[in-house]
């Protein structure tokens, strides 16, 4: 036995040998190709293996520089002229042109590619949306290449979020040759040509994925990690249990359940999202069209107790949908207020809840959407006298009821921001959304989201903050429970570079070991 | 003998046949497609996207065209994992599974019948109760427990074994937790199943033929009680043995193993019909193919069977 | 071997003089399982497990959904709750307080969140009556009794294995029987039909039909049910048929198909007793399998809806914060591993006295 353990103990040493920098655990497959991706786990690659024109700022989420060194914004703010640094290439050599991220914009909103994100750019960049859907020309698309290094970028209206979009994996480049010559195969590890700080060295699909530095990046000399491993694996306990063993430096998502342990720890990071939790009424069903049902349901729920005592990671409770942002301040519906909440419902011919109609409410299965679902059930019970049954499902099928089929009455839903500005939040309320679930049918409503779009920059924030009054201070469309925290785990007394930010993406070219 | 053999080889193909055509309506069948998300994709985006997969065809078409396919051994590509094909998901995680799942049955069957033994031959004495609690437990203890705790003793508390680590490739380490999780209940079936038939091919004619004789006990046990007292482990290992290297989903996910079991439930999850089509084929060929395999087998080993 | 029995003609009985009494095959197997201890204590706690979970609404229980937020997590105590939620909000501040002396200068604001908070719980335990209800068990992540959440959430869990364990059985038995005495054409087709279920993707058949079933306002648990009947018998088919393969060609069955009997009669009364073993092995073994299976299935959705609970779901819950919570993963584990035991070993008193070459052997 002894023997074994010897021999296990030397191979185990001898594997050691090979060791990473840096391990990840990213909690999903990514995907590389930037007009492919579709989640936080492919763009948290994507951030080591390309370089946009633009890229997060570690602290603040907004941009700065990264391919292009300058931009220059007209004075109606719908062009953006983006100077592109001379010396970025990519890993086989080539430039780095404006060509490049034209090629890769037409290539993301051409039908034939398929791109789930390609609403992405298609939200802001002119004529993206025509030619995506068939009914444009490429050429009609707001990406020009002025010459090699100059990039002119036309937009929809004065949308001052465009250029923090940009960061994202949508507006990423593409090489076009290495597309052409291996088709679908292109990202394979053999094929892959980046531009990225970080070189793909090797792939095993959901195994792990391995980035080395790539000597060949314009500020090589500031990219610090010279190796990382990103691992798939999407136990939260297990990712833990690595993270306190040191087998991974790094985990995006923690183990909720284990959150009265963690919160103590000091590599345990949690910071504010643009995103919010919140409860869809179909406002289309009796009696919830009722805006004084509606209220009194706000009114029974203690947020605050929510976000203490069972979420506990420091979520912010709020009446709001759109969180704080600088200048803008969020326009609250109903708070919790027990007594009001039984005078509503009394006055809307519910006393004591008395002839309430059952209903359900459904939720995705998850622990922490069900503690809170029982929360509310009994709040509802205990303050109204209402009852309502639970029910959970897998999280496929409570899309197709909720959000296509709007075959529900109440609902757990969640929203996260695609950028900070309150439009992300806002304007999937407007009537003929995807995403309203509720039915809110308001056209005054969105007669504000579209004057939004193409108003000055200083009256955009007054003009939303009107819509969000309409939405929940009046109408109550929704019950917005809490804020949504970024948490992570990742030890800042070892690793520099890395800051709580609130779109929650962290460029690896400013890590470092400390 | 052998015509049976062949007849119930031909078998084979109406029953994959079944089965893909079934599975094939049935995925497509299930509420949520392999596009929605919590953010509703633009239609105009979706429709480029089912066009893209032939989707946007009709339902016979789509059938015959990845009928068609399958033919000719293309599975198509993956919904969800873009980069890849069916056929290249299956082929990287299948051997992961497979090395996976024979360790933890070799471990099952031999303890199993190992205990099982030991148990029957000493009935209703210490070892027998001893050997039997040891098998609930096994049993019912949910793998979603015993993998967590084992992990917690061996890992974090005396960190003998890395959490998890196939990634690192730290060879034989990285199996132990999982394959000896996995065995638990493989290993509970096989002991009880291979108690109950050794005590009653102990009582067998034969077997006190066997003993009148003056064979040696050791002799009988061998020779005689255990041919015959494997026939329901035997029938029982097909469907485990196709069960057991098509993947846990528990085991895959708690050790982060990169095998088939993990990506089957994600596959179910995500809609992504061409995986899940591809795992169904592949795991239905293994089971016919196992369940063939233990109907022949039994010919041999039970001299009581005919096939007429 | 009881040498000393006496009939009821007075006469002593041995092995070679005993009557051929008409005793029918439960009677006697009745009598058999008395006599054997395990099966008994089995028995037993299977009876007083019925007894609670019948009993359970009038037994003197705390309301298994009654929530308290101040009482979550509590360790099981015999002392009042608001004692132990006192100690343990004592502790937490001590361990926070420990933390920052050691320079955590970054916890000020969790001390003072946890300071008012047990404020909070002080005035609150002053004026309610919650917090004199003592938890010999525990409580979970709302401050919900364990001890009644695990005895409600055995009713359930009982009557799905029940469900799954009768419909496994008989089903598995009449497949398999028929399938292995016809022998060819029909056996091949029987068996690829069982063949056919395995290789279904399961997993998409349950959210089907939790999706076309589902009704606004009700509970799920009869589709559970027929999900877990769906499949249940599979494995079991196919062992009684093995077994009733093998021993179709012996000379017993020959000796009862030479008098004429018919072929019910011949896999009733002839070939089932005889696997009857193996068959009550196998399900009690499946046993903690359906039961398991329920928790999965309500992942999709199927099955008990919160506040509700089963032993399965409160094991799986149990489980993600068991370093922290201990009692809850052991709780509802042990009481539902005993439950398996005593199913276990009664199973196996059963097949002992079930036992046809046992028959009528004082």
């Amino acid at each position: 036995m002894k023997r074994i353990l010897a021999v296990l103990f030397v191979l185990v040493a001898v594997t050691g040998m090979f060791a990473q920098d840096f391990v990840f655990s990213n909690a999903s497959e990514p995907t590389l190709d930037p007009s492919l991706q579709t989640d936080t786990a492919s763009t948290n690659v994507y951030l080591g293996l390309f370089e946009g024109l633009v890229q997060y700022d570690p602290k603040t989420s907004r941009a700065i520089p990264a391919v292009a060194e300058s931009w220059t914004i007209s004075k109606d703010g719908t062009v953006i002229t983006f100077k592109l640094r001379k010396n970025a290439t990519w890993s086989d050599g080539h430039p780095v042109t404006a060509q490049d991220f034209v090629y890769a914009m037409r290539r993301i909103l051409d039908p034939k590619t398929g791109a789930e994100y390609a609403y992405f750019p298609a939200m802001v960049i002119k004529g993206a949306d025509a030619f995506n859907s068939g009914k444009g020309k490429a050429e009609d698309v707001g990406y020009k290449a002025i010459d090699a290094n100059t990039l002119e970028v036309s937009l929809t209206g004065p949308a001052p979020y465009a250029v923090d979009m940009m960061a994202h994996s949508s507006f990423g480049p593409v090489p076009q040759w290495a597309v052409e010559k291996f088709g679908n195969d292109w990202t394979k590890p053999s094929n892959i040509v980046t531009n990225g700080p970080y070189l793909l060295k090797d792939w095993k699909v959901q195994e792990y994925l391995l980035m080395e530095k790539n000597p060949k990046y314009w500020d090589a000399k500031n990219v610090k990690i010279k190796s990382i491993k990103v691992l798939p694996g999407d136990n939260d306990t297990t990712n833990y249990n690595m993270f306190k063993n040191g087998e991974v430096d790094w985990t995006h998502g923690i183990a909720v359940s284990k959150i009265d342990e963690i919160k103590l720890r000091k590599d345990f990071q949690a910071s504010p999202q643009v995103a919010t939790y919140y409860i869809s009424l179909n406002i289309a069903k009796k009696p919830f069209d009722d805006v004084r049902v509606r209220k009194a349901l706000a009114m029974a729920i203690d947020k605050k107790a929510i976000v203490d005592k069972i979420t506990k990671a420091g979520q912010i409770p709020t009446d709001a949908m759109v969180p704080p942002l600088a200048g803008y301040t969020p326009q609250k519906g109903a708070g919790f207020n027990p007594e009001q909440a039984k005078k509503l419902l009394a006055e809307a011919g519910f006393p004591g809840g008395k002839g309430f109609p059952a209903f359900t409410y459904i939720y995705n299965t998850n622990e922490g959407h069900k503690a809170i679902g029982e929360f509310i059930q009994q709040s509802w019970k205990n303050v109204l006298g209402i009852d309502c049954t639970l029910q959970n499902m897998e999280f496929k099928t409570l899309l197709d009821l909720r959000d296509k089929q709007r075959d529900f009455t109440v609902s757990r839903n969640g929203w996260v921001g695609d950028y900070i500005d309150p439009n992300t939040m806002l304007e999937l309320f407007i009537s003929d959304s995807g995403n309203n679930a509720g039915n809110y049918k308001n056209a005054d409503f969105d007669k504000l989201i579209e004057k939004a779009r193409t108003a000055k920059v200083s009256d955009r924030y007054k003009i939303f903050q009107q819509a969000e009054t309409m939405l929940l201070t009046r109408d109550q469309a929704l019950i917005p429970i809490y804020h949504y925290v970024n948490l992570d785990m990742i030890d800042a007394s070892k690793w520099g570079g890395w800051y709580p930010n609130p779109i929650g993406f962290h460029p690896w070219k400013f890590m470092y070991k400390k | 003998m052998t015509k049976f053999i062949i007849r119930r080889f031909l078998s084979l193909i109406p029953t994959m046949f079944v089965i893909i055509t079934l599975s094939f309506f049935l995925i497509r069948f299930a509420p949520g497609g392999p596009f929605s998300s919590e953010k509703k994709l633009p239609e105009a985006v979706l429709q480029n996207i089912l066009k893209k997969y032939h989707m946007d065809e009709s339902m016979p078409m789509q059938y015959l065209r990845y009928f068609n396919d399958v033919l000719h051994g293309d599975f198509g590509p993956s919904y969800k994992y873009k980069e890849s094909t069916v056929n290249e998901l299956i082929a990287q995680s299948f051997p992961n599974s497979i090395v996976l799942g024979s360790v933890a049955l070799a471990l099952a069957v031999f303890a199993g019948i190992g205990v099982g033994i030991t148990s029957a031959l000493r009935q209703n004495r210490w070892q027998d109760y001893l050997a039997m609690s040891l098998a609930v437990i096994g049993i019912s203890v949910p793998l979603f427990v015993i993998g967590p705790v084992l992990q917690l003793a061996f890992s974090m508390q005396l960190k003998w074994l890395p959490v998890s680590g196939w990634y690192g490739r730290k060879w034989p380490l990285t199996l132990i937790l999982p394959a000896l999780t996995l065995s638990f209940p493989y290993f509970a079936y096989i002991a009880r199943l291979s108690r109950a038939s050794i005590l009653e091919v102990l009582r067998s004619d034969y077997v006190r033929t066997a003993r009148a004789k003056g064979l040696k006990e050791s002799a009988v046990v061998l020779k005689h009680v255990l041919k015959g007292a494997l026939l329901p482990v035997v029938s029982y290992l097909g469907p485990a043995f196709s069960g057991i290297i098509t993947g846990s989903i528990v085991v895959e996910s708690v050790f982060v193993v990169p095998g088939v079991g993990r990506i089957f439930v994600q596959s179910a999850l995500n809609r992504d019909y061409t995986l899940i089509m591809g795992e169904v084929i592949v795991y239905s060929l293994i089971l016919v193919v196992m369940n063939f395999a233990v109907d022949i087998v039994y010919g041999f080993l039970d001299p009581r069977i005919s096939y007429k | 071997m009881a040498s000393k029995t006496i009939d009821t003609r007075g006469e002593l009985i041995n092995e070679f003089n005993q009557s051929m009494k008409p005793v029918s095959l439960w009677a006697d197997a009745w009598k058999r399982l008395r006599k054997n201890r395990m099966a008994l204590f089995g028995l037993w706690i299977v009876a007083i497990y019925a007894f609670l979970a019948i009993a359970a609404p009038v037994l003197p229980l705390y309301d298994y959904t009654s929530q308290d937020l101040f009482q979550a997590n509590l360790a099981p105590s015999f002392r009042p709750s608001g004692e132990v939620a006192i100690t343990k909000a004592e502790a937490r501040l001590t361990e926070i307080q420990a933390l920052i002396s050691e320079g955590r200068d970054d916890l000020a604001p969790e001390l003072d969140k946890a300071k008012v908070e047990y404020d909070l719980l002080k005035a609150d335990i002053a004026t309610n009556p919650n917090h004199k209800k003592v938890y010999i068990l525990g409580t979970d992540y709302l401050g919900r009794d364990m001890l009644s959440r695990t005895i409600y959430g055995g009713r359930i869990s009982m009557l799905v294995g029940l469900v799954g364990t009768i419909t496994a059985v008989l089903l598995g038995i009449i497949i398999g029987a028929i399938s292995g005495y016809a022998g060819g054409r029909l056996d091949n087709f029987l068996m690829r039909f069982v063949d056919i279920m395995y290789g279904l993707p399961y997993m998409l058949i349950v959210i089907i039909m939790m999706s076309v079933f589902r009704t606004e306002g009700s509970s799920s648990i009869f589709i559970l049910f027929i999900a877990i009947a769906l499949v249940s018998w599979l494995t079991i088919a196919r062992v009684v048929r093995g077994q009733i393969i093998s021993l179709k060609n012996s000379e017993f069955v020959e000796a009862a198909r030479s008098m004429g009997a018919s072929s019910g009669r011949i896999i009733f009364r002839h070939l089932l007793p005889n696997t009857l073993g193996v068959i009550i092995v196998f399900s009690s073994l499946s046993l903690p399998g359906f039961i398991m299976s329920e928790s999965f299935l309500s992942f999709l959705g199927l099955g008990v809806s919160a506040p509700d609970a089963s032993w399965g779901t409160l094991v799986s819950e149990g489980v993600q914060g068991m370093e922290l919570f201990p009692w809850r993963l052991l709780v509802p584990a042990a009481i539902m591993t005993l439950f398996l035991f005593a199913m276990n070993f009664l199973g196996d008193g059963l097949r002992d006295a079930l036992d046809p070459q046992s028959k009528n052997r004082t």
